[in-house]
């Protein structure tokens, strides 16, 4: 008997030694994994209810956090300064004095506003104030709602509509990717046509027309399935043409072949031979296709069209900065525009690495 | 005779995922002025890596040790640059590599392709170039080399391709050629002529060659002396003829008394007629464009043949690439008629069934009698399946075997029948070695307690000593389970030690048909005479 010679790593151990290589990808990771938490915990981390108006504290700007107070006295529970509003005698525009009078304690892990979380009645939070204080780390927007929490809910939004668009789009493009490419002949011709139509077609022109006939008083819920089903209209094409290429290099493979040999049906050949062959293929197309659902996500609702309220996306959240003087005054409302940075960054990071991970042909060992 | 290279202690490294993986260690040899210097080793042996390191044609994370030395010409070229290299690669020394069709490039005219070697180590006029090339071109032998000057790669076949590459290796009259396995993809008979080409030029230019093989019959015809290399190790030097008369290292023993030997076989020949097939057609068509018009060119694989096959009988079914052997055997078990631009014609028998006209669903009860084992043990396990899973998918989809227990204690019995130890079931196929590996494609067959198996070349993609093993497996299966085999092969060699009767079959037609003996002894057809020859012949 033969002893087991080169005993290799598996696979998956040798991806995942290939991907701790990669330091920009494992700091993909941290973005993606980050907000994954705080889409699952949102309610628990943000201080405040979000949809939660004050208006005592309309476009209210950042406050710091202290530990000692202007006389250099120390207190170990945080605390930040209130503003009190003013004129500027000058130009008569209000600006927002720091009140030093106005301390407003931070307390952790205490109760605050309730909220359901896998149908339990919970009112725990990361921090919050109490007796009325309240402290915006990034601010207030026009209703006077904390801004921190509105980021944190809206990922929640985000993230789930970027899933479900990938979820129909994988499911559409691997089911059309790889029967075209098992079947061929006559159905791959015409399933490639369809695809090719798909690839030409103009996206945001066809998004925006889509949108446009959606009944504007149409319950939001209902609104944002269809968004997500508008924007899968297209994407799927992309994926299937690559599914389809993979498809056409392995059913040419002898595995599939003794597969058949054995009495197997395409059925049984496709899940059993071709599907897990095609998958690491597919997780990383999906880590980069995520991305540029949440960038076209929010260009929607910064225009209005996309997610509406009561529902917070970070794309409607930007929908308040739409004019310079609100912009110019209040420049934190962009701070939107950072959430949709990191993940963007973080996902495509992440899926980068991935890619370069399966590749069992890259080389990540440089002189 | 003086030394022309002289390496002293090659150490080569590669830093890989899972650590530094030694690939040569220490080894130290010279060849000498005009000499061919076989180096001979089963794969993974280090041998492409020992000749790339002379020349530095080394993957990045290679890592050659400090103590090497490499004397070129009696300079010492270890230290040199890469700069340095450039100038002695394809001048002083050149390389031929294995696969032809992937080592010219197919956007460039042969010209284009000759005369860029010319053009880096020299300086020549347009018209100096042409003429250059083609008296390059002449010396390979090519015929009509005026009308090759334009052409593309394509255009040609692989012994030309080969030809080729040995007319840019030998442009600028190199002292030292490094021929790596230049013959492994092709053909016996073209195989024969490309090495008959090398010991003309060599004689003609006094250059060495250094041949690096996994082949004991090309060392045989090649060679002045070898090097035996395994794991890293040079484990015997000398001149070839003494070496292959009286081995002194056990590893050199071994591997010498690994080629297929000569076997009395014997099967029953009034038995019961298990699998015939009468006048089989088979046409691909394939649409092609001549001039603008869609027009349909066939391509007959497959030329009225006709053969029968006893129970207990091995028919050995030889041919070089493309004679349409594939194509017969897997016709015979319905696996090629699935394309829609495929004919087949012809009556297949299995016992007393007619097979060739069922359906699918009509034709799945035949499965589990009726088996293929492959040539490539990588391209036919399937990495995501577990070899349990592998084995165990033809008794759920052919025996519909629903018992779980049932199915395990198969497994286990037919993984140690085939030398496989059965706790290992839960492994990958990537964890097993290429021999394995086969093995494990065998138990997948041969779990269904098959009447017949087609073996598609089994042992091509294995090396020399894992071969023996495979075809003593074979031959104790069939004695078990009273197999009836078609085995296919381009290697006389492997059928001369497994089968009965055999088929010679050249572009999709019989030449020679009868038992396997009387036609190696005694071939009839010109065709046969010259495959026995390359196959067989030492000197010439």
């Amino acid at each position: 008997m033969e002893t087991t010679s080169n005993l290799q790593n598996s696979y998956f151990s040798l991806v995942r030694k290939r991907f701790l290589k990669n330091r920009v990808g494992i700091l993909g990771l941290i973005f993606v994994g980050f907000l994954i938490f705080s889409a699952v915990f949102a309610d628990f981390l943000s201080p405040y209810d979000p949809a939660a108006r004050d208006s005592d504290r309309v476009f209210y700007p950042p406050q710091g956090i202290h530990f000692f107070d202007e006389d250099n006295n120390f207190s170990l529970r945080p605390f930040a300064y209130g503003f009190t509003e003013g004129f500027d005698p000058d130009t008569y525009l209000p600006i927002m004095e720091i009140d030093y009078t106005q301390k407003n304690y931070l307390y952790f892990f205490t109760r605050g506003w309730e909220y359901k979380f896998l149908g339990l009645n919970l009112d725990l939070h990361l921090f919050t104030t109490k007796d009325g204080s309240k402290v915006f780390f990034i601010g207030s927007d026009a209703y006077g709602r904390d801004m921190l929490s509105r980021i944190f809910k809206g990922s929640r939004v985000t993230l789930l509509f970027a899933l479900i668009v990938v979820s129909i789009t994988t499911f559409i493009g691997i089911l059309v990717g790889i029967s075209s490419g098992y079947f061929s002949g006559k159905f791959d011709i015409a399933s490639q046509r369809v695809t090719e139509l798909a690839l030409a077609f103009p996206d945001l022109p066809l998004y925006l027309s889509l949108v446009a006939i959606l009944p504007r008083q149409m319950d939001p819920f209902l609104i944002f399935i269809f968004m997500a089903f508008i924007l899968s209209s297209l994407r799927w094409a992309q994926l299937s043409r690559e599914v389809r290429g993979k498809t056409l290099s392995l059913r040419r493979l002898d595995y599939i072949k003794a597969a058949e040999a054995l009495g197997s049906n395409d059925l049984r050949i496709i899940y059993r031979h071709l599907l897990p062959n095609v998958t690491s293929h597919v997780i990383v197309s999906v880590s980069l296709l995520i991305p540029s659902v949440i960038l076209t996500e929010s260009f929607f609702s910064f225009l209005g069209l996309g997610i509406q309220s009561p529902f917070v996306s970070w794309g409607l959240q930007l929908n308040s900065a739409q004019d310079m003087r609100t912009i110019g005054s209040y420049p934190w409302v962009l701070s939107p525009v950072f959430a949709i940075l990191i993940s963007v960054l973080g996902f495509n990071a992440l899926g980068d690495a991935l890619r370069d991970a399966i590749d069992p042909y890259a080389t990540t060992t440089k002189k | 005779m003086t030394n022309l290279v002289e390496i002293e202690n090659l150490q080569v490294k590669f830093n890989t995922d899972s650590g530094e993986v030694n690939a040569v260690n220490g080894i130290s040899f010279n060849i000498k002025k005009g000499e061919t210097l076989a180096l001979v080793g089963e794969s993974g042996s280090g041998k492409s890596v020992t000749a790339r390191g002379i020349i530095r044609l080394l993957a990045e994370n290679a890592i050659i040790s400090d103590q090497t030395s490499i004397k070129f010409n009696g300079t010492n070229i270890n230290s040199y640059s890469e700069k340095e290299y450039q100038n002695i690669r394809g001048k002083n020394i050149s390389m031929i590599f294995q696969e032809p069709m992937s080592s010219l490039n197919p956007i460039y005219t042969i010209e284009n392709q000759i005369s860029e070697v010319l053009k880096i180590h020299g300086k020549f006029s347009d018209k100096e170039l042409k003429e250059k090339c083609l008296e390059l071109l002449k010396q390979v032998q090519i015929p009509e080399p005026e009308s090759r000057l334009s052409q593309y790669p394509h255009q040609l076949s692989g012994g030309q391709r080969q030809r080729i590459m040995i007319a840019i290796a030998i442009a600028n009259n190199p002292d030292l050629l490094i021929a790596d396995e230049p013959t492994t993809a092709l053909d016996v008979t073209v195989q024969t002529e490309i090495l008959k080409l090398l010991q003309s030029l060599q004689q003609k230019y006094q250059m060495s060659i250094l041949f690096i093989t996994h082949d004991l019959t090309i060392v045989r015809q090649i060679s002045d002396r070898v090097c035996v290399m395994y794991n890293g190790k040079i484990k015997e030097t000398g001149i070839t003829k003494e070496i292959f008369e009286n081995p002194k290292d056990d590893y050199t023993k071994h591997l010498l008394s690994s080629e297929p030997e000569e076997r009395d076989l014997h099967y029953d020949k009034n038995g019961r007629s298990i699998l015939s097939g009468e006048n089989l057609n088979v046409t691909f068509n394939t649409k092609v464009k001549v001039s603008g018009r869609n027009k349909v060119l066939s391509i007959n694989a497959v030329n009225n043949i006709s053969l029968d096959l006893k129970e207990g009988e091995t028919l050995g079914i030889v041919g070089e690439s493309g004679s349409g052997k594939t194509t017969l055997g897997q016709t015979l078990l319905r696996l090629v008629d699935r394309e829609s631009n495929t004919d087949v014609e012809g009556e297949i028998k299995f016992f007393d069934d007619r097979i060739d006209s069922l359906s699918r669903k009509q034709f799945k009860p035949f499965r589990n009698q009726m088996q293929i084992v492959f040539q490539d043990p990588y391209a036919s396990l399937n990495p995501r399946l577990s070899v349990k899973q592998i084995i165990e998918e033809g008794l759920i989809v052919a025996l519909n075997m629903k018992d779980k227990n049932e199915r395990l204690n198969k497994i286990e019995n037919i993984m140690s029948e085939v030398g496989l130890e059965p706790s290992s079931m839960l492994r990958f196929p990537h964890e097993f070695s290429g021999g394995q590996r086969q093995r494990i494609a065998i138990a997948r067959s041969f779990v269904l307690n098959p009447k017949f198996v087609l073996l598609d070349e089994p042992t091509s993609a294995l090396d020399l000593s894992i071969q023996k093993q495979i075809l003593e497996l074979l031959l104790q299966l069939q004695k078990n389970h009273k197999t009836t085999y078609i085995f296919i092969s381009h290697d006389l060699r492997v059928i001369r030690s497994i089968s009965h009767n055999l088929i010679v079959m050249k572009d999709g037609s019989i030449l020679e048909q009868g038992v396997a003996k009387n036609i190696l002894t005694n071939p009839q057809n010109d065709y046969t005479k010259n495959l026995i020859k390359s196959a067989f012949d030492i000197i010439y």
